[in-house]
């Protein structure tokens, strides 16, 4: 039954996170381990998506946002002398409407790796069809590479996506309420790839759907008001919470 | 916010009860039929089995129709995975009772040998282990339940006693094997709703802190 | 029963009322643009001269082939200056600048009053700074130089609009997969904003066409073939005022035909640019 403890990817200390003068994430602690599955849950405005773009440093395009505290990555500190664009290569981010680039299948793909200085068609080729085929998606659009990212379906547009994130080679993958505007087959896709990525990357992942977070997650997170008020093991969140909000929120009892 | 959900799961929990009060009333009536030898009520006792079988089948199905429409998680969860297991053992005790019931029907007619005392005091135990998990499903009273899981161990030393002395009640009366030998297995019976009771006892507790027999589940 | 019938009918009227109105506006404006095109174009097909508009100018022959090499002379050479500036100001505004800066309301407020003033202004500006101050006289450099600063305005405004309704989603994307912002701005956020960008280019060579005031200061209205940026010429438009005002009644004639040719190359222009609008947002988007 006991198993050595994954390693450590990201750690989040003591962290406090401003909108001006409106606090958004009090006094966060997480550890995020290697090839396990973190879901964030929590009612809307809980400072979970705060939380998770943080992570990236997505935060850094609003300008009132100030953060106190440390989020280190493989022991480093990701504020402080971490090259963003470095970070972010290493943590890639999926976000919660498919939002591929209009330009073609194969461009979305390749626009990450050209970012960081890969030029050669023929390396370039080769990561395409790897990403896409680690998303589960290639035999879908292997015959439309040069066609409108824009033009396939919803649901491919976001494994598309995920694909454009793996492209980068990133190790942690963030996802950002990925299937929230998916039907029910596409979300089942969605979800066993994610099971399948689990174990060569990291992933963390916002959810509203409760049954999302209880069906791939390890790890689970619930956030109200800009606290974590109880992280654990997803089943025993899911089956004996500690705190009786956690027990409210998750048997639908409020929020 | 939940109005459906709490209705059904109020059901759920009456249909339980109603289930606890039936096996209680079996058992109080199979015992009483062995003591006072009235074969009318051990009669009544077998031809009420189906009521138990129905009574299983319904909160078989609003626990499943649960499961299907809501996805419970948490309490909820617990609260209808222990309906469901106990409700198999309950219904396990009305069989042992029926089967009670059966052995006391084959005395109609016949001199009876002297009743064992071992035999009424084991009975007496079990009938209160039923009525005490029962109760402690209906309270969600952890310190009841974990007693009843204790009393086992009573039951089961009258019980290897009386399995023991059964060659001094064939010598008491030699004309009557037959019926020392359903002693003996009256007292399996009632060993097994004993057994029972404490996996109702055992669900009682999962049901109030997630483990079951201190080993988490999930 | 009653009172409802009465609203129904009541209803019915303003609504038939309403709808007689919008075919009337429609007639009018339709009568109105096609009696205008038709009545230039009759006209000019009446004073046609093949000499009119290949020919050499003379005094006997007031041809107008130099001033349409010239119009189309202005029109590059005022695009490349007005649009790269535009664009860059715009991408500033949206993407750089930060929202409360100071610096920016005044750009903002200077782009707005620059809109609502009249070309002869921009004409007296051009032609005291360009042409006096700067010592371009009257020539191609200094109109093009202040019919650029009269388009900056219309170009950066609808560039600024352009930009602003790409989806943010799109820029995220980009940041997410570590692409810096200058990468970000363009190849993502301007490749999604052309088809915008474009429009706001087709509708300010529409201007450059039909500017006359200011460049009657600035161009000035010497009926030559320019031989580099600091000569004088003028544009059709300008070639039309000219001889509407010198030539009398054969003047006149020439205007209308100066008017047709002018149709006419809106028109091309108009259809060119809508292929090529169509044509890169296609490559882009398939």
């Amino acid at each position: 039954m006991l198993k050595a403890p994954k390693p450590l990817k990201i750690r989040v200390e003591d962290m406090n996170l401003y909108y001006d003068s409106f606090q958004a994430l009090i006094n966060v602690n997480l550890d995020v381990l290697t090839n396990e599955i973190t879901a964030f849950i929590g009612p809307s405005g809980c400072g979970k998506s705060t939380l998770l773009k943080s992570l990236n440093r997505m935060n850094d395009l609003i300008e009132s946002c100030r953060i106190t505290g440390k989020i280190t990555y493989d022991g480093e500190d990701i504020y402080g002398k971490m090259n963003v664009s470095e970070l972010r290569k290493r943590v890639g981010m999926v976000f919660q409407k498919p939002n591929p680039f209009p330009m073609s299948v194969y461009d979305n793909i390749a626009y990450g790796p050209r970012t960081h200085g890969i030029k050669k068609k023929k390396v370039l080729d080769q990561i395409v069809e790897e990403s896409l085929q680690n998303a589960a998606i290639w035999d879908e659009l292997k015959d439309r590479l040069k066609k409108s990212a824009l033009a396939i379906s919803g649901g491919q547009q976001q494994r598309l996506c995920i694909a454009r994130a793996l492209a980068i080679k990133p190790e942690v993958i963030l996802l950002d309420e990925p299937t929230s505007a998916l039907d029910p087959i596409s979300t089942t896709k969605i979800e066993d790839l994610l099971a399948e990525l689990k174990d060569r990357y990291t992933i963390v992942i916002v959810t509203h759907n409760m049954g999302q977070a209880a069906r791939i997650s390890d790890k689970t997170a619930f956030f109200l008001h800009g606290e974590i008020v109880e992280f654990g093991r997803t089943m025993e969140i899911f089956s004996k919470p500690k705190d009786k909000k956690t027990e409210d929120y998750i048997t639908g009892r409020f929020g | 916010m939940r109005n459906k959900f709490d209705r059904e799961l109020q059901k759920l929990h009456d249909d339980v009860v109603q289930m606890s009060t039936f096996i209680e009333t079996t058992i109080d009536k199979t015992m009483s039929a062995f003591k006072t030898n009235d074969y009318a009520l051990a009669r009544e006792v077998c031809e009420n089995d189906d009521i138990a079988d129905e009574l299983e089948l319904k909160v078989e199905r609003r626990s499943l129709r649960i499961l299907l429409s809501q996805q419970p998680v948490a309490r909820d969860l617990r609260t209808i995975s222990t309906a469901l297991k106990m409700i198999s053992d309950m219904e396990r005790i009305c069989d042992q009772a029926k089967n009670i019931a059966g052995i006391i029907l084959r005395f109609e007619g016949h001199e009876l040998i002297k009743k064992p005392d071992s035999i009424l005091l084991l009975s007496e135990k079990c009938v209160h282990m039923v009525n005490k998990s029962v109760e402690a499903f209906l309270n969600n009273d952890l310190e009841l339940a974990r007693a009843v899981m204790t009393m086992d161990d009573e039951v089961d030393t009258i019980y290897h006693n009386i399995h023991d002395n059964v060659s001094v009640l064939v010598t008491q009366n030699p004309n009557n094997v037959m019926q020392a030998v359903d002693f003996v297995m009256m007292a399996k019976f009632l060993e097994r709703i004993a057994d029972h009771a404490v996996n109702i006892a055992e669900w009682v507790e999962f049901n109030i802190t997630g483990e079951h027999k201190n080993k988490v589940l999930l | 029963m009653i009172g409802q019938i009465k609203m129904f009918s009541m209803k019915n009227v303003a609504s038939v009322t309403l709808r007689s109105l919008v075919y009337v506006a429609m007639g009018l404006t339709a009568i109105s643009l096609l009696g205008i095109l038709s009545y230039i174009l009759f006209n000019g097909v009446k004073a046609f001269k093949w000499s009119l508009i290949f020919g050499k100018f003379s005094s006997a022959n007031p041809s107008m082939s130099f001033s349409i090499v010239t119009t189309c002379v202005m029109i590059l050479l005022t695009l490349l200056i007005a649009v790269p500036i535009s664009i860059f100001c715009a991408v500033y505004l949206t993407e750089y600048a930060k929202r409360k800066n100071i610096f920016v309301n005044w750009i903002r407020l200077a782009t707005e009053t620059l809109a609502g003033i009249p070309s002869i202004v921009f004409g007296l500006f051009g032609a005291i700074f360009f042409g006096t101050v700067m010592g371009f006289g009257y020539s191609i450099l200094t109109g093009c130089l202040t019919v650029a600063i009269m388009l900056l305005p219309v170009i950066i405004r609808q560039t600024e609009e352009a930009v602003k309704s790409v989806p943010d989603m799109y820029r995220e994307g980009s940041y997410g997969l570590g692409a810096s912002k200058l990468r970000t701005v363009f190849r993502i956020v301007l490749p999604s904003a052309m088809p915008g960008i474009l429009s706001a280019v087709i509708l300010s060579m529409g201007r450059i066409i039909g500017e006359t005031a200011a460049l009657i200061f600035t161009l000035g209205t010497v009926a030559q073939l320019p031989g580099g940026l600091l000569d004088s010429s003028r544009t059709l438009a300008v070639h039309m005022y000219i001889s509407t005002r010198d030539g009398g009644a054969a003047g006149r004639e020439v205007a209308f035909l100066t008017g047709a040719v002018l149709i006419v190359v809106i028109l091309c222009m108009n259809i060119g640019a809508s292929y090529i609008g169509g044509k890169v947002g296609k490559d882009f988007e398939n």
